[in-house]
């Protein structure tokens, strides 16, 4: 009788979910499947053609497919960088017992709210080569008038800056809330051992933060790597911007062959999925 | 007793409510159908439509619109790839959300399925097409129906300053190799004047000024059937047609021609496309440049602009061995195939209306120099205001006008895309004009083999 | 002899103990050029809503300027079409419904996951935390076919369903933690008082953790707003919410700047109040709780 008191109660509890996670993810997946194996067009009315597996075929051909996963993995390396070192640094800052550090940290949070979309709105008008303000500051300084966002290396840089001022203040916050948590009696410790200040740094701090920087490392990976606001709204792919999801969406919505994109798109979660499974194991196996 | 008088009041009551009720329902509408007299009979129109001068136009004149016609109008305006993707995905819904969609000429091959052919529409309202240019409406027709009615079909012709060209003693370039040596000579010549505008936006914009220069050489960019001696014919294409040509002789020395002209044209044009170049344009930042018609509203239109009054207008340039075909394009009106059958006389009537020569004149007072309709080029404060469409009618008698070097196929939109991505990247510098050539053609080529066109 | 107690947690001003800044000035200009940074694009999206035409395009850029409300009035109540104020009202049904849903149905799923241990409870927890990785990118082309053949294109169901699935793992990840760190002592007293294990969900453990799920509900509102990728795809009219409609020109420089930045910043303004509340709470919610 418990027992199936029991049952019925989790089926309620968890089925809700489980259903809607499976008609939503795994569902699709398999669709997906089953998409890039046929000629699956936007435009075309008709049934679609069946391909086997030569949208894989052409894929793996394809040097636009190889360079959006390198450009890609770029931008995921660069950014997620340039916000560990930027948010570890300021965070240090941050705990500072100066007076109005703590509303200046509540006012630096801003960015990480703002709809990425309008991120990428507001960066692409800073950058535009006509009109924009970040344009003319280095017009102003003498480095004359730069093509932001149609020059090569740098139009990527440009995502880059627009990535980090969005997501550092959240890295930033994380490893403050991290030092913020350890507990003081770690460094009185310290201080009876004899331990200078970097001593104390590099043998009590940053192992006991540690774990918090491999987390916020760990998501804002992955997040980044699947951004697409940042392009669609600064570049549109040009200029060697072109990453993995940007070339996704242009070929199905923008050329409308939906069966290349489904074949790319399998390849990008089973590609996500094996690290999740790698990295998610790691974050459970310290939590627990 | 009592009782029986209350309840009597009582009804007697309701019942003059009731009555009162009822007299204002019906008083308000008839005062509804008063008001309804327009075309849209107080119903809704929805629309959805690109930012081109006819479609600004009618944002302008909004308020003006609804209450000349009677209703309200929704109309939705979005970018080029944007509105493609609409379109299409509105295709695939089951009831359409929209009761009139814009088609860009070359796109109509590809809206085929999606569109209602017109012609029993026509018929039955006695539609009288005289008045249009006979290359505008025979435009919007495929396979024998009729399924857009030109709102704005435009050619892109070649704007030059006059004034620029005059001072340094030149005249305009009637081919493209005079062209270039005058982008060369003019860039910079005047302070903050680069030589030429074009679109060099990566996707389509690009893709668009590719195929249309590869025209002015002589060819299109599929093999198309000959029709005399410099034309094409694009009324009856088979599977042998449709094999692209993006990698011959030609084709190359387009690309070359848009590498040489790059250090000539303004910083930032690897990112323009149409609105953005003649806004340069207009404020005196080119000397020349590629211009669809109804966009030249943007300096003559504007009396404080810079370059209002000065730009003179020829055909396109053309390669050596070719002559002039400056490419027809613009936009039509269609209606939906999935629309609600409720919604197509609505949608019927107020295409006819959008479309009329009252209509058509109101669009060139608020910035659109587009005049399909002979009795409105013929005007003479149209002609003040929109001096290109003198120009247009020329070349139209001329019969320099030609709509082959953009083949209305269904896989038109890929070929910009393909070959707006590769030329974008070799005018970055990234790779050659042969390489942009082959890539082009291999991946085209491809896409056709995997639709089954060939 | 120190006691083995629980350390006491950090107070929030205090200094990293042996980390003491030579000079607080110096750090404070940091922090300065750190917020200025931070808070330059506002500005510039703030005085661009206000500024007129000419102003936006002038080079060199224009600093002082009279502001004007026109562009608000403009993107919002009209002119010529579909006004913002349509695409608003659709975020915030959507958001609202998706986020209750998600809300929901995540906490029953915690309390599940955390208060009952069962074979595979390790696998389901799993399976939902990674659904969380899943790129809306790869899944949007599957869902919009399935979508489309259910029938349920533009419509603001679609957006719910979708979104309440994107939030759901999230909310039980964040929530499973929460519910894990009531006392069992609590929940058995009322087991021995008669209550059902749901009646116990409903009206004992929830209560217990209502700022976890405020902090949770707000975080999910944010993402269902910020959402773009599926309302592009799966909303063509009638069910377009505000990030479609700022994703309607890219691409394209010279049109509408003023009203694109107005409603910018209208799209931004509730998110941005409810970070400032919530800043706090945020750190756990955004990292899973594993900061502690």
């Amino acid at each position: 009788m418990q027992r199936t008191a029991l049952r019925a109660t989790l089926a309620v509890l968890i089925g809700p979910s489980l259903l809607l996670l499976t008609a939503l993810n795994v569902a699709p997946f398999f669709l997906g499947v089953y998409m890039s194996l046929y000629y699956w067009s936007l435009a075309n009315l008709g049934p679609p053609r069946f391909l086997g597996l030569l949208n894989y075929e052409y894929l793996f051909a394809d040097y636009r497919f190889i360079d959006s996963i390198k450009v890609s993995l770029l931008f995921v390396v660069l950014s997620v960088a340039t916000e560990l070192v930027l948010g570890t640094t300021l965070a240090f800052v941050f705990s500072s017992r100066a007076r109005g550090m703590a509303s200046l940290r509540r006012i630096s949070l801003l960015p990480v709210m703002v709809m990425p979309l309008v991120a990428g709105l507001v960066w692409f008008y800073l950058f535009n080569p006509t009109y924009g303000t970040v344009t003319w500051l280095c017009y102003a300084v003498g480095l004359g008038r730069i093509p932001f966002l149609t020059k090569d290396w740098l139009a990527l840089l440009c995502l880059v800056i627009a990535d980090v001022w969005q997501w550092t203040p959240l890295v930033m916050v994380v490893v403050f809330a991290a030092l913020q948590s350890i507990p003081e009696y770690c460094y009185e410790a310290g201080k009876m051992d004899g331990l200078s200040q970097r001593q104390m740094l590099w043998r009590i701090t940053l192992p006991l933060i540690r774990p918090a920087i491999v987390v916020i490392m760990i998501l804002r990976a992955i997040d980044s790597f699947r951004n697409i606001e940042l392009v669609y709204m600064m570049t549109r792919g040009g200029s060697g911007t072109e990453t993995l999801p940007w070339y996704i969406y242009s070929t199905a919505f923008i050329d409308g062959n939906l069966g290349s994109a489904a074949a790319m798109a399998v390849v990008m979660v089973l590609f996500v999925t094996v690290l999740t499974q790698f990295l998610v194991g790691r974050l459970r196996y310290r939590q627990a | 007793m009592a009782r029986y008088r209350v309840l009597n009041s009582k009804i007697a009551g309701y019942a003059v409510k009731c009555c009162f009720a009822a007299a204002l329902i019906g008083l308000g509408a008839l005062a509804r159908q008063a008001h309804a007299t327009g075309v849209l009979n107080g119903e809704t129109l929805r629309m959805i439509a690109l930012g081109d001068p006819v479609f600004q136009a009618m944002q302008n004149m909004h308020d003006e619109l609804e209450k000349i016609g009677g209703g309200k109008i929704q109309l939705e305006i979005k970018g080029y790839d944007v509105l493609h993707q609409q379109v299409l995905l509105n295709c695939r819904a089951r009831v359409s959300s929209y009761d009139l969609i814009p088609i860009d000429l070359p796109q109509i091959g590809e809206y085929k399925p999606c569109l209602m052919d017109l012609t029993p529409l026509i018929k039955a309202s006695h539609y009288n097409s005289n008045d249009f240019q006979q290359a505008a409406w025979d435009a919007g027709q495929q396979a024998g129906m009729q399924l857009g009615i030109p709102l704005e079909p435009q050619p892109e012709i070649f704007a030059y300053r006059a004034d620029v060209f005059a001072k340094y003693g030149l005249k305009p370039p009637v081919t493209i190799e005079q062209m270039l040596a005058d982008a060369k000579r003019l860039n910079n010549a005047e302070p903050g004047m680069a030589g030429m505008c074009w679109n060099g936006q990566r996707g389509t914009p690009l893709g668009q000024a590719f195929v249309q220069i590869l025209g002015d050489y002589g060819q299109p960019p599929i093999d198309e059937p000959r029709k005399g001696e410099h034309d094409f014919d694009i009324t009856n294409l088979k599977p042998a047609n449709m094999h692209p040509l993006l990698d011959t002789p030609k084709a190359l020395a387009v690309a070359q021609l848009l590498k040489a002209l790059l250090p000539y044209s303004p910083p930032g044009v690897l990112d323009m496309a149409w609105g953005d170049s003649y806004h340069v344009m207009a404020e005196g930042g080119c000397a020349m440049g590629y211009v669809w018609s109804g966009y030249t509203s943007t300096w003559s239109s504007y009396p404080n602009a810079p370059a209002h009054g000065k730009f003179a207008y020829v055909p396109h340039p053309h390669g050596p061995g070719a002559v002039n075909r400056s490419p027809l394009g613009g936009w039509f009106l269609g209606i939906p195939k999935n629309i609600d059958p409720s919604r197509v006389k609505l949608a019927w009537a107020a295409l006819r209306w959008l479309t009329s020569r009252g209509m058509m004149i109101r669009y060139t007072e608020h910035g659109d120099c587009v005049a399909p309709r002979a009795s409105v080029s013929d005007n003479p404060q149209v002609i003040t205001r929109c001096p290109v469409v003198e120009a247009v009618n020329d070349f139209a008698q001329k019969g320099e006008l030609a709509a082959w070097q953009r083949p209305p196929i269904p896989q038109i939109q890929f070929i910009y895309n393909t070959l707006g991505a590769q030329m974008h990247e070799m005018l970055e510098g990234k790779i050659s004009a042969k390489q942009a050539c082959e890539s082009s053609q291999r991946i085209v080529d491809r896409q056709m083999r995997l639709q089954g066109v060939y | 002899m120190r006691e083995a107690t629980i350390p006491p947690p950090a107070s929030r001003h205090r200094s990293v103990g042996h980390w003491r800044p030579l000079r607080t000035g110096g750090l404070l200009a940091v922090a300065v050029a750190f917020v200025g940074w931070c808070v330059f694009p506002f500005y510039i999206m703030i005085t661009t809503a206000l500024k007129t035409d000419p102003q936006i395009f002038a080079w060199p850029p224009v600093w002082l300027f009279h502001p004007v409300l026109r562009n608000m009035q403009n993107a919002f109540f009209v002119v010529g079409g579909r006004s913002a104020l349509f695409f608003l009202m659709n975020s915030i049904i959507v958001t609202a419904v998706s986020t209750i849903l998600a809300v929901l149905l995540g906490s029953m799923t915690a309390y599940g996951l955390a208060r009952f241990h069962f074979p595979g409870d390790r696998n389901i927890a799993f399976f939902i935390l990674s659904t969380r990785f899943a790129p809306p990118v790869a899944f949007v082309i599957p869902t919009y076919v399935l979508v489309e053949r259910v029938g349920l294109l533009d419509t603001r169901l679609a957006l719910i369903i979708v979104y309440t699935a994107a939030n759901v793992s999230f909310v039980t990840w964040i929530l499973r933690g929460f519910f894990v760190d009531i006392p069992k002592e609590i929940e058995e007293a009322a087991l021995v008082d008669g209550y059902r294990h749901i009646e116990i969900f409903w009206r004992v453990a929830l209560p217990l953790i209502k700022p976890g799920v405020i902090t949770t509900g707000i975080l999910c509102a944010v993402f269902s707003w910020n959402e773009f990728l599926y309302a592009m795809i799966l909303t063509q009219s009638r069910a377009s919410t505000l990030p479609v409609y700022l994703s309607q020109f890219s691409g394209s420089t010279t049109l509408v700047w003023d009203q694109y930045m107005a409603v910018g910043v209208i799209a931004v303004l509730p998110v941005l109040l409810a970070a400032w509340w919530l800043e706090k709470h945020l750190v756990r919610g955004m990292t899973f709780g594993a900061v502690r």
